[in-house]
């Protein structure tokens, strides 16, 4: 059974305390930061969601961002055009998104690697298209504007509130990756990665899991979707194009196959445009950049490089008390 | 041991293109038997066990499981009915440790859904708590008890050809098929393995191996059916088949591959 | 009209095909995918229009020269990106092509900036028009230089895979790695040159391209992505196989567009390939694999 260390919720705690209390230490009125803050939210149920399929399933998706358009694209047709309650519009984006997540499902449980990366790369520029060329539906080119505020009993939510609840959002997709993870699908998950042949001998239906990781995937990015559309307002096919490059740095960066990798991914991916304010114009090239060398030289990502240095230290110190005993691998 | 046949072979034939890997072979395995398949290389033995397994699609014949045929069942689909396998080319889930690699051999068994991992229900709590203690169970099976925490890709390589065993048995088996389980191991690993195949063998499954060792497989096995060029040449008790012109002659040719 | 199109398609069908040559060359030998074939291609229109536009070269050399410039891009970007990783599990080098996609771009947005650039046809752009069946068919100088070059690198690959030491070596590799280097072939420098050549008729591509749709940073995407299924058309890995799927694709484009619409040309592609793909997806040409245990 699996039991995480004490230090592991230690450094849990601290984050959601940081997390809690973030927004009041930047200011409530500070849309600037508020938006940041956001966006460290529904890029890290992005990367977690992705990291599901890539890392734990070893699905190669590289569509990824189009699950997130067509989340965002059908909530925003649900509340907006339709007029729906926001919470029936969530539920619906997220339903819609999972269906479409099944289709990529198909193509996992036939095509290898490779080929599954064309698909799925080729499904998101199909995406792209279908957004610009659908002008009754979607806005076309121009985008969807006017996506409105969520309102709670007559309250318009600011940014500050908005906040909140796209953490507790994230917070639960975390609760159920780590459920899910640590449980009988998240085994058989990373039994499909390792070697499915074996998972298939060993009682796994392989197409069954790989159908259902690329659905709740899909869910997940079509829910952090909704959460980006409240916050702009505003949708065009423009900004999905240029997420995926963005999330496939993140979940690459962070380390795939652990649930820390995502958030280290997102905070520091994410931080990264703002720090490179006045070279936004090289912000593509330094993604490519740090692709690159991540696959070379930590493959595990920054949190597999960073658990890596720290087992490789404590077995250091531990080898004159305890000769043999291997570092932990937190799992 | 009784005389109830376990698993059944008719006539199955196997064709890649147009080679014939397995030709037209009737194979009857009795339960509680330790039943082992011979034969030179490249005789169509591998290829047996996939079509079993379910791997492959027999291009005709039929294979039946205690009286169901099986034949068009999906791999996961046979090891759900209780065939369980081992691999020649080891295939171990390598980043995972080897506690969880027995835990996944009991996944046809354990008893929990989505939505139970979901909200954490109490009865997929005990489907994982049962599912533990299998996987420590089998793995104190087969010696490994001291090895829960150690990653499958850093065991010794006759320790992986065990770990697969223990995963195999954790899905609860009517029949175990070994493929060459002690290929590359040493006189007295191969000793251990033995009294361990025997062990299975007494706790009520059914063994079927492939196997190139023959002091081994003549020693171990109660019924020895010999495969060469894909067709069955001879079946009987050890004792017969050694002295069976025809392997003799099958093995004669292949002496230095051996 | 239909033979027009016809006539486009393949001299357009003539380009996916020289980029789906590097795919499959590639595939071929490393079993792998290269994401960031497209933007060789992009790399190569731009030193194309460079060589062409700012010293005034005549034709040949800025082929030639838009060739082999952007193959020792490759081999620089290869020798540090690529090469250590071909002994790992081959997502790292996946992904890694990925993100060399977005390096590339950076590299060609430094140099020649993000706007688009018009570039300058190299050929006489007064069309032919010859009589068929009644109807007039124009055909541009610039439609037979890009079918004529096409096929003449085709045939160039197509000997030095039969006749160099270098192209039996890489036949070898793609047949059975571990034998072929128990046979004293250098696998390291077969991927290599398999990577340049890539490169290299990318780049080709890109400069007979460049005049049609004009050049900037972002035009490889796409073309990489039609390209690759062409690849997969014909059979992935298979170098009769890339040029026959990329003609077949160029002519299918075209008479989608002609036929049923120019907005979803690339969803017709992207229809195509999954066609493919779940219904033959080892091609026209390709082989058949059996899994084995």
């Amino acid at each position: 059974m699996h039991k995480t260390k004490k230090s592991t919720w230690v450094v849990i705690a601290v984050m959601i305390a940081v997390a809690l209390a973030a927004p009041v230490a930047v200011g409530p009125k500070n849309n600037y930061m508020l938006n940041i803050l956001i966006s460290y939210c529904y890029f890290g149920i992005l990367a977690a969601s992705l990291n599901l399929l890539i890392g734990y399933t070893g699905q190669m998706s590289l569509g990824h961002a189009a699950f997130m358009a067509i989340g965002g694209y059908a909530y925003a047709i649900l509340n907006k055009t339709m007029g729906l309650h926001f919470l029936i519009a969530i539920v619906g984006a997220v339903v819609i998104s999972f269906i479409c997540g099944l289709f990529i499902g198909l193509a996992c449980s036939k095509l290898s690697t490779i080929f599954l990366a064309m698909t799925t790369s080729g499904f998101a520029k199909a995406v792209t298209l279908i957004i610009i060329n659908e002008k009754w539906l979607t806005g076309g080119a121009n985008g969807f504007t006017g996506i409105p505020k969520l309102t709670v009993f007559g309250h318009k939510m600011g940014n500050f509130e908005l906040y909140y609840v796209a953490l507790a959002i994230t917070l639960l997709v975390f609760l159920f990756c780590y459920r899910l993870i640590y449980s009988k699908t998240g085994r058989a998950m990373q039994a499909v990665r390792n070697a499915p042949i074996a998972a298939a001998a060993m009682g796994i239906n392989v197409n069954g899991y790989k159908f259902l990781v690329c659905g709740i995937s899909a869910a997940l990015a079509g829910l952090a979707g909704c959460i980006y559309a409240v916050n702009m307002n505003y949708l065009s096919a423009d900004m999905f194009n240029k997420t995926s490059i963005t999330l496939l740095t993140m979940t690459v960066c962070g380390g795939m196959g652990s649930l820390f990798g995502p958030v280290v991914g997102t905070l520091v991916i994410g931080t990264l445009p703002e720090l490179l304010r006045t070279f936004s114009g090289y912000l593509d090239g330094v993604y490519g950049v740090m692709i690159i060398l991540v696959m070379l030289f930590m493959p595990e990502g920054i949190y597999g490089g960073i658990k890596n240095l720290a087992g490789k230290v404590m077995t250091r110190k531990n080898a004159a008390s305890q000769p043999g005993k291997e570092a932990q691998d937190g799992k | 041991m009784g005389n109830e046949i376990l698993l059944k072979a008719e006539n199955v034939t196997m064709r890649f293109g147009g080679l014939k890997a397995v030709d037209q072979v009737d194979m009857e395995i009795k339960k509680g038997e330790i039943h082992a398949l011979i034969g030179p290389n490249g005789a169509g033995k591998t290829t047996f066990f996939n079509v079993i397994s379910g791997i492959y699609m027999p291009t005709s014949g039929q294979v039946l499981f205690d009286g169901q045929d099986i034949t068009k069942l999906k791999p996961h689909q046979v090891t759900q009915k209780g065939i369980a396998r081992t691999f020649q080319n080891i295939q171990l889930f390598e980043s995972m440790s080897a506690l969880e690699n027995v835990m996944i051999g009991h996944h046809t068994r354990t008893d929990s859904t989505v939505l139970g991992t979901m909200f954490h229900t109490k009865k997929m709590k005990e489907a994982e708590w049962k599912c533990y203690h299998k996987a420590e169970e089998m793995l104190e099976f087969v010696g490994l008890g001291d090895e829960k925490e150690t990653l499958a890709s850093s065991l010794p390589y006759g320790k992986k050809r065990i770990l697969e065993i223990a995963r195999a048995l954790a899905s609860e088996p009517k029949i175990i098929m070994l493929d060459e389980p002690c290929a590359g191991m040493n006189a007295s690993e191969s000793n251990d393995l033995a009294q361990t195949i025997y062990k299975i063998r007494d706790s009520g499954i059914t063994v079927l191996l492939v196997e190139h060792d023959m002091k081994f497989v003549m020693g171990i096995s109660d019924m020895v059916t010999v495969l060469d060029h894909g067709g069955k040449i001879c079946e009987g008790v050890p004792d017969k088949v050694k002295h069976d012109p025809q392997v003799i002659e099958a093995y004669l040719g292949k002496e230095d591959e051996e | 009209m239909f033979v027009q199109a016809l006539i486009g398609g393949i001299s357009q069908g003539a380009i996916y095909a020289l980029i789906a040559l590097g795919y499959s060359v590639i595939y071929s030998t490393l079993k792998m995918g290269h994401f960031a074939q497209g933007d060789f291609y992009m790399l190569g229109a731009f030193i194309g229009l460079s060589l062409s536009t700012q010293l005034g070269l005549p034709a040949v050399i800025v082929f030639t020269g838009a060739g082999l410039l952007t193959s020792l891009v490759m081999l620089g970007l290869e020798r540090v990106a690529y090469r250590p990783m071909y002994n790992r599990p081959m997502n790292a080098l996946l992904i890694a092509t990925l993100g060399m996609q977005y390096v590339v771009q950076q590299i060609a947005k430094i140099i020649w900036g993000s706007d688009v650039k018009r570039f300058p046809s190299m050929f006489d752009n007064q069309a032919i028009h010859v009589p068929f069946m009644g109807d007039s068919i124009a055909i541009t100088p610039q439609n037979l230089w890009v079918i004529g070059i096409c096929a003449a690198l085709m045939m160039a690959l197509v000997l030095f895979m039969k006749k160099t030491k270098t192209g039996i070596a890489m036949s070898a590799v793609s047949m059975n790695r571990k034998a072929a280097s128990l046979m004293g072939v250098k696998i390291t420098t077969i991927i290599t040159a398999t990577y340049t050549i890539a490169a290299c008729l990318a780049a080709v591509a890109g400069v007979l391209m460049g005049p049609v749709y004009s050049v900037s940073f972002s035009m490889g995407g796409s073309m990489g992505t039609k390209a690759m299924t062409a690849a997969v058309m014909g059979g992935f890995g298979s170098i009769p196989g890339a040029m026959l799927g990329g003609v077949l694709l160029g002519i299918a484009e075209t008479l989608c567009s002609l036929y049923i619409s120019t907005a979803y040309k690339d969803v017709f592609t992207f229809i195509i390939l999954l066609i493919v793909l779940f219904w033959k997806p080892q091609g026209i040409l390709g082989q058949a694999k059996i899994t084995k245990v």
